[in-house]
């Protein structure tokens, strides 16, 4: 396994190009509304830094601000992030031998970069440590200077939190995108009138748990279930 | 949020240790173990129904009060959802959603 890809940086800088105009403004946002929601303004940084999970971040956030405990936070983030348990499986060969190397290039991994790194045959490849680089280094950039600007500016609570459902309808779009399928939006809906209806009592960081855990068990009912029918 | 602030601190050295050992899984576990059914379906069906379900419970911003409320939130949610799908700019939408909720809840 792995192979010195024979590309130089700047290559991967312009591969890395358009994914590094998306995260740059998206950090940027993502800092703003850490700190709206009343995080410290160095989390954006470290969270930048040592999570480097778009969705998870916002979704860290999101529970947070929910009053989630923090076990079903965890739970939730494990789910969310599962898909790139498999982004590796194409990228076997493009990993550096160097084990330095090669833990940064595992860290760096986002959906963008194994869309960069799958977009183009393995030979011309830019070197995957380098994508995963640039596209960190933006990510970064952006969450320090949003949690600055956050800090300077003073954008209605309410406002914010629309902002962010917004950009959850978009990964829902994008997800749509990908898998077409409508079964998890049924299920989602179900369980959400299902639990408002039942659990009104609940602090909403409780009910929120309850449905995602509820939501994963009728999923895999219907794996279970549709297998069976095979 | 001070409670937040304070569980971060615990929870985010396991959230990036987590995350890499899931970007690393496919270096590390066998491929057999990857390609199990239940695995795929799930990593096919449940990011997008957890995400669904912070679109509703986000959905009660305080526009306006009750189902009329969320009405007039869905909407506005599913015009940026064409905004997006035209543009494909998610930091457009998310600052047009900003603005629209801004100036919607000044004049109502």
């Amino acid at each position: 396994m792995g192979k010195a890809s024979p590309f130089l940086p700047s290559d991967a800088l312009v591969a890395c190009l358009p994914v590094m105009l998306g995260y740059f403004p998206i950090g940027i946002a993502f800092g703003i509304y850490a700190v709206a929601e009343g995080l410290a303004w160095y989390w954006p940084v470290i969270l930048a830094l040592v999570q480097y999970s778009g969705a998870g971040q916002f979704l860290l956030v999101a529970l947070l601000a929910n009053a989630t405990p923090a076990f079903g936070i965890l739970g939730t983030l494990v789910v969310l992030n599962m898909r790139h348990i498999f982004y590796g499986l194409p990228l076997l060969d493009s990993l550096p031998e160097d084990r330095i190397q090669k833990f940064l290039s595992i860290f760096w991994l986002t959906d963008e970069v194994y869309s960069v790194m799958t977009s183009r045959p393995a030979e011309q490849r830019p070197s995957i440590l380098w994508v995963g680089f640039f596209a960190h280094l933006a990510w970064t950039f952006g969450c320090v200077l949003g949690s600055f600007v956050g800090q300077a500016i003073t954008i209605p609570q309410k406002s914010l939190s629309f902002s962010l459902t917004a950009l959850f309808v978009v990964m829902v779009i994008e997800q749509w995108r990908n898998h077409r399928t409508m079964l998890p939006i049924g299920c989602a809906l179900i369980i959400w009138t299902f639990v408002g209806l039942l659990g009104s009592g609940l602090q909403l960081g409780f009910q929120l748990l309850i449905m995602i855990f509820g939501l994963i068990l009728v999923l895999s009912a219907v794996h279970f279930l549709a297998l069976n029918r095979q | 949020m001070e409670n937040a602030n304070n569980i971060l601190w615990w929870i985010v050295p396991i959230l990036g240790a987590s995350i890499w050992l899931q970007r690393g899984a496919s270096f590390m576990i066998p491929r057999r173990h990857l390609e199990r059914p239940f695995l795929k379906s799930l990593n096919r069906l449940a990011p997008m129904g957890i995400i669904f379900l912070l679109v509703l419970i986000g959905l009660d911003t305080g526009l306006s009060g009750g189902w009329l409320g969320i009405a007039f939130e869905v909407a506005i949610l599913l015009a940026l959802g064409v905004l997006y799908l035209t543009t494909g700019q998610v930091f457009l939408t998310i600052l047009s959603a900003a603005a629209i909720h801004w100036t919607l809840s000044a004049v109502l």
